[in-house]
């Protein structure tokens, strides 16, 4: 029984980990589906985490914490957006830059913002919001009832995200220019629009994953505080093969192993500090690294991901 | 005028302009003023850093110093930025991390008019300018791992932490686990290793854990632990300790915190240094000195009146000398 309680748990702490990364590769998903590979993700992520507890913090609110992670996460991917669209600079340099530039400039507001150069607690927290009777049905009312909001918008948004990019005339659009932008313009497809649009959805999501972890899971800013989800989320969505269905289970691979890598010592206590613990802190990435030997061959991006447009456009 | 143009010329302007701030408050002449420096290995939001940075603020403001100080600076760069402070004047420097040490060595050696206190290592050559201090705060750790076992209700005890075998880490843990067990031998202690030193999602996830197997009372030697200790309605379900620096306004969850507390010892330090009475060696942290301390959440003393009275006995005891912790750097058996 004891060991079931402790499956239940572990369930439970695999959607928290996972909300993260799922909420920034589902915007990495329709980013790259309109041919645009934004590794400026993880500073957007740290923009909306920087933004999202400023917000809560001078405001007092959560909820204008949550609208300023949003709006944070926005402005970073809209800039790369002028960056890679307007100004057809290179896709992957831009993405690092705004990285540097995303560090760079929350660390140093940061430091000038507070007295002592380091961000406070905030009082409260978007804490677990349980769903009135679904919540007290077992085990399942425990795993995916009893969560944050977070986790709720980024389960609810994967079919959304899904029926966007495959059944309707705007994921069309989108995935043709992914394929090619030159022929989509020809056809008439406002490849700028489009393209500012993905990017628009992307900061949306890439704001949320942030802001999570500053209102949600953790009640200060620090500058290493989104670690590297940013580029786990990336490549999230390769392993994912640009399907919002695949990012959430490469979401949920991730999930569990750090989960479980974080509970096997209280499952098993005689395991508590030993080596094996390690092992498991490195499997997520040796499954993704097999699932795409395995199951990646053969299996291409959105064929524009990543070039210049150029001139002809 | 092309767009790419106009962005090219705003940059500049901001840079331009930031400079000549930059240059006009920071860079001006300065009246003759003690100057001290801190290189950090990690952003100051570390509680390790916190910890010495706390007190340098407090010391410019007391003691009238000039205190400067570069983060995130990592091994290869620290040589370049120590001697970078020397050439600008400052007269002591702190570099606060344990792999620095080597860098202290040689720069001390070859600046003996400046005075280095470096942050945990081993193997120093003192000279005439040096000081070796590290966070020796076992005692106030053994006062927390008291408290901890006189309000558990379920004798079990957790204990969130980054990596195993790090001696400076055991020491404080087996402080904690023999406060514990100086009150309930019988007590179980559960330790989580997180393999990370700065993961607040994995040190809750963990804590969260803990509780689910019935842990109610948390050691936090990392960050995150108290933000898993209320369930969904805002309820405490587990207390916590923080520790190094006081966290004890990061949640009501929070009974008090094992505080690293160097202003005792930049003070003594600095003063030292101005007055030719530097001693260098080791300088070894404590209660009795006042640097090492168990610091109380006001709203959890007021509700464990008992753990309170009984852990400001145990205090004194160890001020005294009747209760002894000694330093223990061996891995923890709980």
């Amino acid at each position: 029984m004891i060991e079931f309680l402790a499956l239940t748990g572990l369930a439970a702490a695999t959607l928290r980990v996972a909300a993260p990364l799922l909420l920034a590769s589902l915007g990495e998903t329709i980013a790259e589906r309109g041919g645009m590979l934004n590794l400026g993700l993880q500073g957007a992520m740290l923009v909306g985490a920087f933004s999202g507890f400023m917000g809560a913090y001078f405001a007092g609110s959560l909820w204008i914490g949550l609208i300023s992670a949003i709006i944070g996460g926005i402005l970073t991917t809209l800039l790369f957006g002028i960056l890679v669209i307007n100004l057809d600079l290179d896709q992957v340099v831009s993405g690092l830059a705004i990285n540097l530039l995303a560090s760079g400039l929350t660390l140093y507001f940061t430091r000038v913002l507070f007295t002592g150069g380091v961000s406070p607690y905030l009082g409260e927290l978007f804490g677990p919001m349980p769903i009135p009777f679904l919540c007290n049905m077992p085990v399942l009312g425990e795993v995916l009832f009893t969560q944050t909001g977070f986790v709720y918008l980024g389960l609810v948004s994967v079919p959304l995200i899904y029926v966007l990019l495959t059944k309707t005339s705007f994921g069309l659009r989108l995935r043709s220019i992914g394929e090619d932008p030159v022929i989509a313009s020809y056809l008439g497809i406002n490849v700028v629009k489009m393209r500012y649009a993905a990017l628009l959805a992307e900061g949306i999501l890439a704001g949320l994953a942030g802001g999570l972890l500053t209102i949600s899971m953790f009640n200060t800013f620090d500058p290493r505080i989104v670690a590297a989800r940013g580029f786990v989320a990336v490549s999230i969505v390769i392993l994912g093969r640009w399907n919002p269905w695949g990012a959430l289970a490469g979401s949920l691979l991730f999930g569990f192993t750090e989960a479980l890598s974080l509970r096997i010592g209280i499952i098993f206590p005689e395991l508590s500090g030993a080596s094996i613990n390690q092992l498991f802190a490195l499997l997520p990435y040796l499954v993704a690294l097999v699932a795409l030997v395995v199951g990646g061959r053969g299996v291409r991006g959105p064929a524009s991901l990543g070039k210049r447009i150029g001139r002809e456009r | 005028m092309k767009t790419s143009y106009i962005i090219g010329l705003v940059v500049v302007a901001i840079i331009v302009i930031a400079g000549a701030y930059y240059y006009t408050t920071t860079l001006s002449p300065q009246p003759q003023q003690f100057k001290v420096a801190a290189i950090y290995i990690s952003p100051l939001e570390e509680p390790w850093n916190q910890a010495l940075h706390q007190s340098l603020l407090k010391a410019k403001n007391e003691l009238g110093i000039v205190y400067n100080y570069s983060e995130n600076v990592g091994d290869s760069t620290v040589a370049m930025v120590m001697t970078q402070y020397v050439s600008a004047g400052f007269k002591m420097i702190f570099p606060h991390s344990w792999s620095y040490h080597p860098v202290t060595n040689a720069t001390a050696a070859q600046y003996r008019s400046v005075f280095f206190a470096q942050g945990s290592g081993m193997n120093m050559n003192y000279g005439n300018n040096t000081v070796l201090y590290d966070y020796h705060i076992q005692e106030a750790a053994y006062v927390a791992g008291a408290i901890a076992a006189k309000i558990t209700n379920t004798s079990k005890i957790g204990i969130v932490t980054a990596f195993p075998g790090v001696g400076d880490v055991d020491n404080l843990l087996n402080g904690f686990i023999a406060g514990a067990k100086s009150v309930n031998p019988n007590v179980t202690i559960v330790i989580s290793y997180i393999y990370d030193w700065y993961a607040p999602s994995k040190a809750k996830e963990a804590a969260a854990g803990l509780i689910e197997s019935g842990v109610d009372v948390i050691y936090s030697e990392r960050y995150g632990v108290f933000e898993a200790c209320k369930d969904s309605n805002g309820k405490i379900i587990a207390y916590a300790f923080g520790n190094i620096v006081d966290q004890n306004n990061a949640s009501d969850a929070v009974i008090g915190s094992v505080v690293w507390d160097t202003y005792p010892m930049v003070k003594e330090l600095i003063q030292r240094a101005q007055n030719g009475t530097f001693i260098p060696g080791d300088y070894i942290a404590s209660m009795s000195k006042g640097t090492s301390k168990f610091v109380w959440n006001p709203v959890n003393a007021a509700k464990f009146p008992e753990a309170k009275a009984y852990s400001d006995t145990l205090v004194q005891k160890i001020i005294n000398g009747s209760v002894v912790v000694p330093l223990n750097f061996g891995p923890p058996s709980p």
